[in-house]
């Protein structure tokens, strides 16, 4: 199993000097199984142009499986770009947590809209097929290929998946703020909640319930690539914006025994220079556990 | 007047170490005056950029005013604007200016792009600024602040842009980023527009089919630009709207091409430049 990192920002692609070692796309991670294996894609950000790009020079049949974990901008403005939609040699699956009342077609078939992009469904050649499931369902993409889900904690809810593939596994946990002072789903929260005050019981049972489901999906993974757009001052300031900072995620690891922390989702404003301050504080954080931690960065990959 | 390139990109963002000194943002271009007026031609991720500049001036306090003209609903011009922190900030006023002759309102592109399924901020009345949307028509001009500003309808694609002309003291500053000139007599309306502009800010996608919009051969063109900006006898070209795949390299060769064509054709006062994220010129 080999992770490759096609975009690894949150919010808005940021193009520009500073951004060149991390990466300025929106997020997208590929997951390779092998040469005549599915090809698994997670999230349809800016990234995902370039590795359409790489997968449109082979002329074999190929089978994609592009799991969406919610319909930001920055999870699917990628891929109106995307070449294998053109390409007839190309089986395309879309998956998503079933949303009432808005079908992953119908949010697929806006994000091209005409009036926001000049090509259209009626230019794609590939067989498109959509998946709809149930919170924490499990399914195969393929023999001996499992994918498991996970509700997260994130307006109008994003979920995780993990894959299972010989022995392998790995986690994609974006986005998410932790299970602590806030659920975060349909109404818009217009003030940042106090973090100091006592949250109501039954609020924090529920958010004790799904991160206990997602500590079980993270159980014994080999890779958690995790959303640590956040420090814990801008989480304590914006509890409400659905992201997590590194000590969130590294307590996950440690209760699910994850052996390899991936930040992920870099914040749009964080210079190349203020990354590596922010792994070298995680890096001293972790020192005392058992984890590894390291940032996602574009073009990089991690073989498993 | 001081135009700023914050954004030079058609189509989509572009990071990396290929776009570092021409710069991939999505189109953006900003003109301030000495008396403070502030406008943005289209808001591409360019917009973001700029509106993080100016968290230090009264825009960062809520006691700010900006506007804005969005020249078509295609993303590359407006997905910046959901990341532009003084919209967010109570007390500050934004005007975007339409035409209300084209059927699509700014106030639906904006907000067709914030529904719950796509932004968190799930629409544009929690953006907190004040947001109006006066409408300009196509003959007529508005003040902005010291400027004169005025609309024309252009073709484009499937659907119909707008280019701006912008009149202030230190000169006429025309900015026409995306237009396919179907024919001749679209292209004389078009000169006639143009004409006698100090700086024209103009497409270098225009003659491309767009269905080659994905090609990773594809490259920029500057002919229809050179042409136009010729005829119409502006002092200088600034070509924007580059496709992703012009590297910084392939848009040096551009610049020379487009210099070597304007001089076969003997438009020999015509200067030509690129845009370039974070340079200003001042008139
Ligand atoms: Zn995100
Ligand atoms: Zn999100
Ligand atoms: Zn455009």
């Amino acid at each position: 199993m080999k992770l490759v990192f096609w975009g690894v920002r949150g919010s808005i692609p940021v193009p520009g000097p500073h951004t060149v070692r991390y990466g300025g796309n929106t997020s997208c991670v590929q997951v390779e199984l092998g040469p005549s294996e599915p090809i698994l894609i997670f999230d349809a950000g800016t990234g995902i142009r370039e590795l359409g790009q790489a997968l449109s020079a082979r002329t074999d049949s190929l089978d994609i499986h592009i799991f969406i974990t919610h319909a930001h901008w920055d999870h699917i403005q990628g891929l109106p770009f995307f070449d294998p939609l053109f390409k007839s040699n190309c089986s395309i699956t879309f998956y998503s947590l079933k949303r009432r009342g808005h079908a992953l077609s119908d949010v697929v078939n806006s994000v091209i809209e005409t009036r926001y992009f000049p090509l259209s469904r009626a230019d794609w050649e590939a067989r498109i097929r959509f998946v709809e499931f149930e919170n924490e369902e499990s399914f195969s993409v393929g023999s001996g290929i499992s994918v498991s889900t996970s509700r997260l904690n994130h307006p109008w809810i994003a979920n995780a998946y993990r894959v299972d593939y010989q022995n392998k596994s790995m986690v994609y946990a974006t986005d998410t703020a932790p299970f602590e002072h806030v659920i975060l789903d349909w109404d818009f929260i217009s003030r940042a909640p106090d973090v100091s005050q006592p949250v109501d019981p039954q609020i924090k049972e529920q958010l004790q319930v799904m991160r206990h489901n997602l500590i079980s999906l993270c159980k014994d993974a080999d890779v958690l690539i995790y959303d640590t757009m956040f420090t814990d001052e801008q989480y304590a300031r914006n509890p409400h914006w659905g992201h997590s900072a590194p000590s969130h995620a590294l307590a996950v690891c440690e209760e699910s025994g994850v052996r390899h922390l991936v930040m992920f989702h870099h914040a749009p404003e964080r210079s190349d220079e203020e990354m590596d301050i922010l792994v070298a504080d995680a890096v001293e954080l972790a020192s005392k556990t058992n984890v590894k931690i390291s940032a996602a960065q574009e073009g990089h990959s991690i073989l498993l | 007047m001081h135009i700023t390139f914050w954004g030079v990109r058609g189509f989509i963002p572009v990071p990396g170490a290929q776009s570092v000194r021409y710069g991939g943002n999505t189109i953006c271009v900003g003109i301030e005056c000495d008396d403070g007026t502030r406008l943005a031609l289209d808001a591409g991720t360019g917009l973001s950029v700029w509106g993080r500049k100016l968290l230090g001036t009264d825009l960062g306090k809520g006691k700010g005013e900006f506007n804005l003209v969005i020249t078509h609903s295609h993303y590359d011009h407006v997905q910046g604007f959901s990341f532009f922190i003084p919209a967010l900030i109570p007390g500050n006023k934004i005007r975007v200016f339409g035409m209300d002759e084209t059927n699509l309102s700014a106030e639906d592109i904006l907000e067709s792009q914030m529904t719950p399924i796509f932004s968190p901020m799930q629409t544009l009345k929690n953006f907190g600024s004040i947001i109006t949307y006066p409408q300009l028509s196509s003959s007529g001009t508005e003040p902005v602040g010291s400027m004169e500003l005025s609309l024309i309808d252009v073709p484009h694609a499937t659907s119909r842009a707008l280019a701006v002309k912008m009149k202030a003291e230190g000169g006429t500053v025309v900015y026409a980023p995306d237009v396919v000139y179907e024919n001749a007599p679209s292209c004389e309306r078009l000169i006639n527009f143009y004409r006698g502009a100090d700086v024209l800010i103009h497409d270098s996608t225009s003659t491309v089919h767009y269905n080659d919009i994905l090609s990773s051969d594809f490259s920029n063109d500057y002919h229809d630009a050179v042409t136009v900006a010729g005829k119409a006898g502006v002092k200088r070209l600034f070509l924007i709207h580059y496709h992703q795949e012009m590297t910084d390299d392939n848009l040096d060769s551009l610049l020379e091409d487009a210099r070597t064509y304007a001089r076969e054709q003997g438009y020999l006062d015509l200067h030509i430049s690129l845009a370039q994220e974070g340079y200003t010129l001042s008139l």
